[in-house]
């Protein structure tokens, strides 16, 4: 039976948990206040230590409209800065990665270390009687975690330290990441029209694997697929029991029994997602980092990186390669369908059409419950001091 | 020889913009490759999108019809062809491209930009596909393609 305006309208019936309203996707005024309340506030994934691998490396990236550069300095250490000059506000760094050891702001020649200490400021005597002088005009340092070669910045100086915020979640991880040096070989970027939480919520509603014809056969066909527990972290992360899937089940592919990545068996999947916007998923043979940056409301910049093991032959690069082409990339199976379905859900959302989104599946925090999703956003309402099924109303607390 | 591999090139965009892939499979030899490159500046050094050999591509097509696709089609606009090396048996030959993509409003925008970067050799009298690189200065596809460029 078809709804009326108003039943279409109203509460779906379920607890407010169970869903989230439309306007969390398409409110301006919430968008403002995630980059804000959220975005800047929690541990954002900028790059993998690969990427900057010797001194005076650096690598620029956009983090909730921020730019910042995160550099190897000279000594070693990983540090991240506001890619702006003191001046003018200028960006000093303009290319996506280099190395050097100082910065020069092409506007007015202000020039900084890799410490980010200003080292030269252009006819400096001009300032004296303001009292601007180069020990005061340092770029603004912000904050760097890392853990098993991933980097993390955090523009929050008050945020939980990073060890609390990611606490156990990487449990998944440990053999995978941390047992030899990776390096990232596969780089893009793709915009998608859609909100950036929706992004995310692809990596954590697996109900969606009915979407990828890819997924129905290789995963959906695997033992246990139905039965693999979901389990939360404190500060919204969340990891799924590992699985062996049936890869050689897609006509013309191979299983993945050889070269393994480390710490996984033949065959094994495993997903860990980050709050809020961050998910590494494993194939086997073949490992993406995804993260998103908001652009607007409906627009989202993805970045997709893929991981091999450094110094592996060039014939097991290539195998990795293959395994990550198969299923991710711009011209993988999957990937143009997840963007293109979140895009089918913006399409209504953004003129109101839809009310709601439904997140009420509850299987005992089994593979294709909602449970991870419920997390998000409890996590999310609690940055935001608002349900997000009612953005509207202020948290009452 | 030259001409003929100038109308290869031609009409394995016309093949691929009308999804006529069995044609299309037919420019290639059984023992071709194609693939989809680019430089990236983000890790300063190439990147692979896609690195296919002849039985790869068959399986691809023919899974095609079961996947989600962007709706709409593409128009493939390849240009300038450049003899780059020619041994008499094989020619290796440099093409501008252009991909636009028309979506199902009738909007149309630049999908991809590159190269074709072809090996052709004569078969049975016939200039046949033996490798394919498609060279891309585009990065970002929006939401990506289950199709080849």
């Amino acid at each position: 039976m078809s709804r009326s305006a108003v039943e279409w309208k109203a509460q779906p019936g379920v607890n407010p948990e169970d869903y989230v309203s439309a306007e969390i996707y398409t409110d301006p005024k919430l968008f403002r206040e995630e980059l804000e309340r959220l975005k800047r506030a929690t541990w954002k994934f900028a790059c993998h230590e690969s990427e900057i691998p010797n001194p005076d490396d650096y690598r620029t990236i956009d983090h909730a409209g921020v730019p910042i550069i995160v550099t190897r300095s000279s000594d070693g250490q990983v540090r991240a800065f506001i890619n702006a000059c003191s001046h003018r506000s200028a960006m000093v760094l303009r290319e996506p990665c280099g190395n050097a050891k100082q910065w020069t702001c092409l506007f007015h020649f202000w020039t900084y270390d890799n410490f980010g200490s200003c080292t030269q400021i252009s006819r400096e005597e001009g300032y004296e009687q303001a009292g601007i002088c180069k020990a005061k005009m340092g770029l603004r340092e912000v904050r760097v975690g890392q853990k098993y070669g991933l980097i993390f910045v955090n523009l929050d100086e008050s945020a939980p330290s990073f060890e609390e915020y990611f606490g156990d979640s990487f449990e998944n991880l440990a053999e995978v990441l941390g047992t030899q040096n990776l390096e990232v070989f596969h780089y893009h970027k793709a915009t998608v029209k859609a909100n950036w939480k929706q992004w995310h919520e692809t990596n954590m509603e697996l109900y969606h694997e009915y979407l990828h014809v890819v997924n129905r056969q290789v995963a959906m066909t695997g033992d246990g697929f139905f039965d693999r527990q979901w389990k939360t972290y404190p500060y919204g992360h969340a990891t799924l029991t590992p699985m062996v899937q049936k890869f050689d089940r897609v006509k013309g592919w191979k299983a993945r029994n050889e070269k393994p990545l480390p710490g996984l068996g033949p065959n094994e999947f495993r997903i860990v997602t980050f709050f809020p916007d961050t998910t590494i998923i494993v194939r086997a043979t073949a490992m993406r980092i995804d993260t998103s940056t908001p652009i607007a409301p409906g627009l989202t910049l993805v970045e997709q990186r893929g991981v091999g093991i450094k110094g592996e032959s060039p014939g097991d690069r290539t195998m990795r390669i293959k395994h990550h082409n198969q299923f991710w990339g711009p011209f993988g199976r999957n990937l143009p369908e997840d963007a293109i379905a979140v895009e089918a859900v913006y399409e209504t959302l953004r003129a109101g059409a839809a009310p709601y989104g439904l997140f009420a599946r509850h299987e005992g925090n089994r593979g294709q419950d909602d449970h991870p999703v419920r997390t998000f956003y409890q996590e999310w309402s609690r940055y935001m001091g608002r349900p997000a099924s009612a953005p509207s109303e202020r948290a009452r607390a | 020889m030259v001409e003929d591999a100038k109308e290869l090139v031609a009409l394995s965009c016309l093949l691929l913009d009308e999804e006529k892939f069995d044609q299309y499979l037919g420019l290639f030899t059984p023992e071709s490759r194609y693939s989809i490159r680019a430089y990236s500046p983000d890790l300063r050094k190439d990147v692979s999108f896609l690195d296919l050999d002849y039985a790869e591509m068959e399986v691809l097509f023919r899974n095609l019809p079961r996947h989600v696709r962007l709706p709409g089609r593409f128009l493939r606009l390849a240009n300038g062809t450049v003899v780059e090396s020619n041994d008499g048996t094989q020619l290796s030959i440099t093409t501008a491209v252009l991909v636009a993509h028309t979506d199902l409003e009738g909007a149309s925008r630049v999908f991809a930009a590159g190269r074709y970067r072809d090996k052709v050799a004569a078969v049975d009298g016939k200039a046949r596909l033996i490798e394919r690189e498609v060279r891309v200065d585009t990065r970002q596809f929006g939401p990506g393609s289950h199709i080849p460029l």
